[in-house]
Parts: C-alpha cells; sequence; structure tokens
C-alpha cells in the first residue's frame, strides 16, 4: 500500500505496511539513522521526531497515522533553538555514548520554544520521557540552560 | 626521558598518501590527523582520552585530531593490562598510558629531526630561518625518511593537554545523527534478523513450524539455531512480523528456579563455612567472645545492563572469511568465539569497531553470546549477503548475562574504643568466571577480600552456586554489591572512630 509522509521537507511515497511503524520507515527505508531504536514501546524518547512540530515517539507510531503530515527528524532539524542546543551540546560535552541523544535534543527544542527560559522543574518534567542510561540528565539540563541563554542574547542584539 | 619506540610499524608503501607513523599514528598530507584508538568507545569518553596522551606528545593542534575505533588485531592492539583486545576493567588509560605518549612521540620526531625545530598545536616551526609548517606539509616527506630508533617524553610539567580541562570530545556525530552505530550499519542487500529465543533459561526447542512467517512479505529466510528461531527479512519490522508469527513450542528448563528459593538456598549457604578469599588473625575466637556483635544480610537481585542500544552485531561471509561491524568490547574473545563456529582461524574474521550505545560490561563476555549467535545464524543460512541481528529491548533484558544474585552475611565485633576487632563477610552467588566448587571467584569478592581498613582480624569467605541463569561481567563487577554490603554494614553498625560529631 502506497502511503505519503513528507519527511525533511521531502515528500516521499512508500510501499510499506500501514503498521509499520514510523521509526522503521524513517530507518529501514529511507536509511535516516539518527533516529534510535532504544524501547519500542513509548518508554525511552529515543526515536524522538517531530510531527508538524511537536515531538513523538516515532517506535509506536504506525505510518499510516502520518500520512501527509510534515515530519523532521535529527538529520534536518533547525532553527535558532536547535542550533543553539547542539552547539551547547558540543561545548558542555552533554553527551556521553550519545545513542539518546537524537531524541534528547528534539525534546529540547521543543521544550525551548514553548519556554525559552526553562526553570529545572520545566526541564525535569519536559524531559522525562527521554532516558540516559548513562544518566547525563545533569549536563542535558545544563545543556538547555546553557542554549537558552544563549538565544536570550541573540534576542536582546 | 628516552623510551624505545614500541609501538612504530613499518610505514605503509606508498608515501603520497602520507605518514602512518605507527599503528595509532596516521598523518595526511591534508593535514588530518587520524588516531586509531584501541578501545570500544562507549560513553567512557576514550576517543578522548586516548587521543590526547597522543596529542600531548605529537604537539598536534586538537583541532586536526580525528578518532577512528581499532579493527581486531590483538597483537597491535590488545589491552596491555590484560594481553587481550578488549576494554574493560576501568584500564583504558591507565594501560595505555606510556604506549599512547610514545606512538604520539614517535610520529613527532619521526617528522622533526633538527634540535633547532619546534614543534606547538601542530607547527613545526625553524626559529633561525622564521620558517614553518605544517604536519600535512611534511606528511609526504616523512613517510619517506627512516623510523627514529628512540622517543623522548615530555617532563609532565609542559603538558598542555594532558591533565587540563578539554571539553571537545573525539566521538564526535552524537548531535546532529551522524554517528554511526551497530544499529546504523546500512548495506544495500543487508538483512535483518530477530530471533525468537526461549522462554526460560534452560529451555529448548521442541518444535517450530515458520510456514506462516515464511510467507510473510520481506521474510527471506526462517533457520534454527542453538539459541532459537531466526527469521531474516529485508527489514527489522518484517523480520519482527515474522517472528511473531512462527508457532514455536519450548522444552521446559531442566531445573526450575525462582528468586524466592533462591534466596532462602543462599542464606542457608551464608551460615556455613566457605572457601576462604582472605583470613587474617582469629575471628572466631574474637566474635565468639563478643555476645553483642550484630548479624546483617544483604540480597542484591539479578541486574540486566539494560544498555540504551540494545545488543544487535552485522555480519558478513566474505571470500577471506568474515567480516563484522558492530560495538565490539572484547575483540580477542568475539574473534575466537565467532571463528570457532565458522570454522576458520580467529585472524579470518575482521571485525570493524563501532561506537557502542552503552555498554555497562554487556558487550564484553567470556561466551560472546550475540556475536556468536549471529555468526550461526548466518552459517545455517548459507548465504553471503551481510545480516544484522537485532535484539529488541525484551529480548535485551530477558537474554541475561546479569550481574549475578548475591547473599552477603556480615558480623563484625567492636571494642571498647569503638575500634573493629573482627569482621566476617560471607559471599554467595554464581562465578562470573565460571570457578568450580574448590575455587574463590576473585570477582565476586573483589572489594571484599581487599577491604581496605585495618582491622586484625578478617574472614572472608564465598560459595560459588550453579544454575542456568548466564551471568557476566556488570560496570565496576565485584564492587557493585561488595562496597554495597560493607558500607551499609558500617552505617548500620557504625563504629565510633567513624561517626561524625
Amino acid at each position: 500500500m502506497a502511503i505519503s509522509v513528507t519527511i525533511n521537507g521531502e515528500q516521499r511515497d512508500l510501499n510499506v505496511d500501514p503498521d509499520t511503524p514510523l521509526l522503521w520507515v524513517i530507518r529501514d527505508h529511507l536509511q535516516l539513522t539518527g533516529t534510535k531504536f532504544g524501547c519500542g514501546i513509548a518508554q525511552c524518547g529515543a526515536c524522538t521526531v517531530h510531527m508538524n512540530g511537536t515531538p513523538i515517539r516515532s517506535c509506536s507510531m504506525p505510518v499510516s497515522a502520518v500520512a501527509g503530515q510534515q515530519i523532521t527528524t535529527i538529520e534536518a532539524v533547525s532553527g535558532p533553538e536547535a542550533e543553539a542546543l547542539q552547539a551547547a551540546w558540543e561545548e558542555l560535552a552533554v553527551y556521553q555514548c550519545g545513542y539518546c541523544q537524537s531524541g534528547q535534543l528534539m525534546s529540547a527544542v521543543n521544550l525551548l520554544k514553548s519556554k525559552p527560559t526553562p526553570s529545572d522543574t520545566d526541564i525535569d518534567q519536559f524531559m522525562s520521557g527521554n532516558i540516559c542510561r548513562c544518566a547525563t540528565y545533569v549536563r542535558i539540563r545544563a545543556g538547555i540552560k546553557h542554549a537558552a541563554a544563549q538565544l536570550a542574547t541573540e534576542v536582546t542584539l | 626521558m628516552q623510551f624505545s619506540s614500541g609501538a612504530h610499524a613499518a610505514n605503509k608503501a606508498d608515501p603520497s598518501k602520507g605518514l602512518e607513523a605507527n599503528a595509532f599514528v596516521n598523518i595526511h598530507p591534508d593535514n588530518r590527523v587520524i588516531l586509531t584508538i584501541k578501545h570500544l568507545e562507549m560513553g567512557q569518553g576514550t576517543y578522548t582520552g586516548l587521543a590526547t596522551l597522543i596529542a600531548e606528545e605529537l604537539d598536534a593542534d586538537w583541532a586536526q585530531i580525528e578518532t577512528v575505533g581499532a579493527p581486531a588485531n590483538p597483537e597491535k592492539f590488545k589491552n596491555l593490562l590484560f594481553g587481550a583486545q578488549l576494554t574493560g576493567g576501568s584500564s583504558a588509560i591507565a594501560n595505555s598510558y606510556s604506549q599512547m605518549r610514545e606512538a604520539g612521540a614517535a610520529a613527532e620526531q619521526w617528522q622533526v629531526k633538527a634540535a633547532s625545530i619546534t614543534v606547538k598545536q601542530g607547527v613545526i616551526s625553524h626559529a633561525a630561518s622564521k620558517r614553518s609548517a605544517s604536519f600535512g606539509d611534511m606528511a609526504i616527506a616523512a613517510a619517506k625518511q627512516a623510523l627514529p630508533s628512540t622517543v623522548s617524553l615530555k617532563d609532565p610539567k609542559d603538558f598542555v593537554l594532558i591533565g587540563k580541562a578539554n571539553l571537545a570530545r573525539k566521538d564526535t556525530g552524537k548531535t546532529n545523527g551522524k554517528a554511526i552505530f551497530t544499529q546504523d550499519v546500512q548495506f544495500p542487500n543487508m538483512l535483518t534478523a530477530v530471533v525468537a529465543h526461549p522462554p526460560a533459561f534452560g529451555a529448548s526447542l521442541k518444535h517450530v513450524d515458520a510456514s506462516k512467517a515464511e510467507k510473510l512479505p520481506g521474510v527471506k529466510a526462517v533457520v534454527t539455531i542453538p539459541s532459537g528461531v531466526a527469521v531474516l527479512a529485508d527489514t527489522f519490522w518484517q523480520a519482527k512480523k515474522g517472528r511473531d508469527a512462527l508457532s514455536l513450542e519450548w522444552n521446559s528448563p531442566t531445573a526450575d528456579i525462582s528468586s524466592p528459593a533462591q534466596m532462602a538456598e543462599y542464606k542457608k549457604l551464608a551460615q556455613t563455612p566457605g572457601l576462604q578469599a582472605r583470613n587474617d588473625g582469629d575471628v572466631a575466637a574474637v566474635l565468639g567472645a563478643d555476645k553483642n556483635h550484630l548479624i546483617a544480610e544483604y540480597e542484591f537481585p539479578y541486574l540486566a545492563h539494560a544498555a540504551m542500544e540494545p545488543m544487535n552485531c552485522v555480519l558478513q561471509k566474505t571470500a577471506a572469511g568474515v567480516e563484522m561491524w558492530y560495538g565490539c568490547q572484547g575483540q580477542s574473545w568475539d574473534q575466537a568465539a565467532v571463528a570457532k563456529v565458522f570454522g576458520l582461524a580467529p585472524e579470518r574474521i575482521k571485525i570493524n569497531t563501532l561506537l557502542a550505545g552503552g555498554s555497562f560490561g554487556r558487550r564484553a563476555g567470556f561466551t560472546s553470546d550475540y556475536p556468536v549467535e549471529l555468526a550461526n545464524i548466518v552459517k545455517a543460512w548459507g548465504k553471503s549477503a551481510p545480516v544484522k541481528l537485532v535484539w529488541t529491548r525484551e529480548d535485551d533484558t530477558q537474554a541475561g548475562y546479569y550481574r549475578p544474585a548475591y547473599v552477603h552475611r556480615l558480623a563484625a565485633s567492636l571494642n571498647s574504643k569503638g575500634d573493629i576487632t573482627a569482621w566476617q563477610q560471607c559471599i554467595v552467588g554464581q562465578a562470573i568466571t565460571g570457578a568450580d566448587a574448590k575455587t574463590v571467584d576473585r570477582l565476586s569478592v573483589e572489594g571484599a577480600a581487599n577491604l581496605p581498613y585495618a582491622i586484625p582480624n578478617i574472614l572472608v569467605e564465598a560459595h560459588n552456586t550453579y544454575n542456568a541463569v548466564p551471568v557476566s561481567f556488570w560496570r565496576s563487577v565485584g564492587s557493585t554489591h561488595t562496597a554495597y554490603a560493607v558500607n551499609l554494614y558500617r552505617r548500620a553498625s557504625p563504629p565510633r572512630q567513624t561517626r561524625s560529631a
């Protein structure tokens, strides 16, 4: 069955089973491997992508349910929030193994868009669906705050 | 300081490609310095740490350094503490410290011979003539020179990288989706394998009916292997649906075990004399004379590693033997184990070491369980397309190789000043090393047998137990339970001199 999905701005017509999770369409059919498989049941957040700008767990979203929607993955996420976060992640060496970090960043982008100066509680609540087995949570929080501060400076200038 | 340069190897035949100074340092004419890192990067920062050691002595600019994981080659890349190519025991920096510095120093001195030349941040300068060159400028000329026979290492007071905060990590691509983990390996004709494992440890396959699975779209083969039944398909989702469509019957495990029964058995054993790991003085006499000594028991459950990236591996049969791609933590062990499956010599198993999405000890194991599982799949299938074995989260959690379950029983006696005069600890659990019933498992008693406190009478004993649950290294191994039990006990019965005011 052909399903049409717009991924990273490009319309893709896919001949896949409609119950195939979006994650595996992204990874196996489109060879975009930045979005990770961690649990398959929306419990770890490693597979987080944006649907029309909102974070979703792609492992538990059948591709048929996102037909016609705009999907963005880590490979194409852009804008001031994404750039500030990616820079902060490198500057503060936020990641360790890095396997969860695509998902962490995709969630963090949305957090900063909805709340430009989040508190620790805001961060903990918003990011609670993204697990990091290396436990880099303290640096994730610092990275988000660093990016927020950078964005605030840019706005002021 | 002068050292013989043990790290260098013969230069490669084609100098136009730059200076392959030794197994670890490759200087390209385009000024990139590519370092081969012999330890698995699983998040602990070994690409950054080992690169720091080399870059320090090479006097390279940090920005020109790139890293790549070392392939399986125990002769070149063995862990100098273990004698095998293996990452573990928190030993990556310790065993590499001099070796990597010597490799960096050798590469620098190969390029730069005259004493009047200085090197700083990747720039080679001759002050008298005010000339300078980059590493890349010198790479081709250096490749035609003879190897330096000895190298000098820096005085630590001159370090500019070692011991300094250097936050620019060398395991890059982790913020833009470009880093390649095992899960991300793609080949045009690659199949994905998903395996149905027995539902209990010690159970075995009785019967499989694969007729429904074989008819599903994308499913290419169903093969029976020692660890279960594998479904090979074009994509993961097709392979998983194939596995779900298998009709399976399993033989029950030969021995029935449960956690409560196991803990009860362990607690009984903990009250009996075990294998002596340490026996200083006369614990029995001191404890026997102290009617008030506190006895405490601690139970530790099995623990799964739960790395973010569930276990996986890619393998292809080639004309030369076998080629593999994965976050390999024990190249020496895996090479030997996979070679055995195929009846090949270990050096014919080529392993490309990729980044690992965590490990916590899981990717190193005496049985090389998941690489061997994939080897068995490919052997049973018999074809030469690459196959990626993917475990689901459930597979990963249920597969075992846990930190063993343990019971610790502790007793101690204090004198009137509050000093500990006698200390007894008995540890009951499975031996990761597979030690027999007469041999102390050094990993079970690690952190207990070497208790650092000055206590005149110490008795540490252990009982090895045996069952079908597979156990293996988990993070700091023995100390994850021994240090915990020791410190819980100290808090339960604190010697007076250790109490805070």
